[in-house]
């Protein structure tokens, strides 16, 4: 099974259309990227997992490189809405950058070693508290 | 050091002058109107990247040569380039004016 836009945003997916300008113009190409990431002889299960990650990184990426900056607090303007950024939530989208990264290269090797991994896309508790909208 | 400047100026040693070298000060030792390059400051379709090009230095690692690349390549296009998500591309086509 392809991985769907519908799987990677919120509420069943952990990106936020908010976080975004046009988020889904964004995930009709990011998903694409991401299954081409798939090395040759990849199960379903493992260029979905690959997709998935490629998917959240550049995305996670995208907001942490607009709210980078050393202001303790930053907005974002996401096209229609303005959101503000707290420095724990630059770094928790950090790690998250940092964590789908990892997830990304551990999927791309597990295909040519022949693993299954079962991916966690239980929600994460890091982003339960909405992000403070500025105005 | 010698440098030639735009405008029929140039730098010796870090000092701006004229073609006779004579030292030129203040407004006179300014590059003419555009950029360094001479080019038009509000053309940003075509020519080199203003310096001001929002995202520059991403759009050109990743293989646009100049603001015509940029503004020939389609949306898809520019939101494959690692850095670019939806709000950037919107900068970017705003700042063309797109």
């Amino acid at each position: 099974m392809a991985v769907l836009a519908a799987d990677l945003t919120s509420p069943k997916g952990e990106l936020q259309p908010a976080w975004f300008g046009d988020l889904a113009a964004a995930l009709a190409v990011w998903i694409p990227l991401g299954e081409a990431q798939a090395p040759a002889g990849a199960t379903t299960e493992q260029a979905d997992r690959v997709t998935t990650a490629y998917v959240y990184w550049r995305g996670f990426k995208d907001v942490l490189l607009r709210a980078a900056g050393d202001p303790n607090s930053v907005s974002i303007d996401s096209g229609d809405v303005s959101l503000s950024f707290t420095k724990d939530q630059r770094d928790r989208f950090a790690t998250e950058v940092d964590s789908w990264k990892a997830e990304l290269d551990a999927a791309i090797a597990d295909v040519g070693a022949g693993a299954v991994t079962v991916i966690d896309n239980a929600p994460r508790a890091s982003f339960s508290q909405p992000i403070v909208r500025a105005f | 050091m010698f440098d030639e400047t735009p405008g029929g100026r140039y730098r010796v040693n870090g000092v701006i002058v004229d073609a006779e070298g004579k030292e030129l000060k203040g407004d006179a030792a300014k590059p003419p109107a555009g950029d360094s390059a001479g080019r038009d400051p509000s053309d940003v379709h075509s020519g080199p990247f203003q310096d001001n090009f929002p995202y520059r230095e991403v759009l050109e690692a990743a293989g646009f040569a100049d603001q015509e690349a940029v503004a020939n390549a389609n949306d898809e296009e520019l939101l494959a380039v690692d850095g670019i998500g939806p709000a950037r591309l919107k900068e970017i086509r705003a700042y063309q004016g797109g």
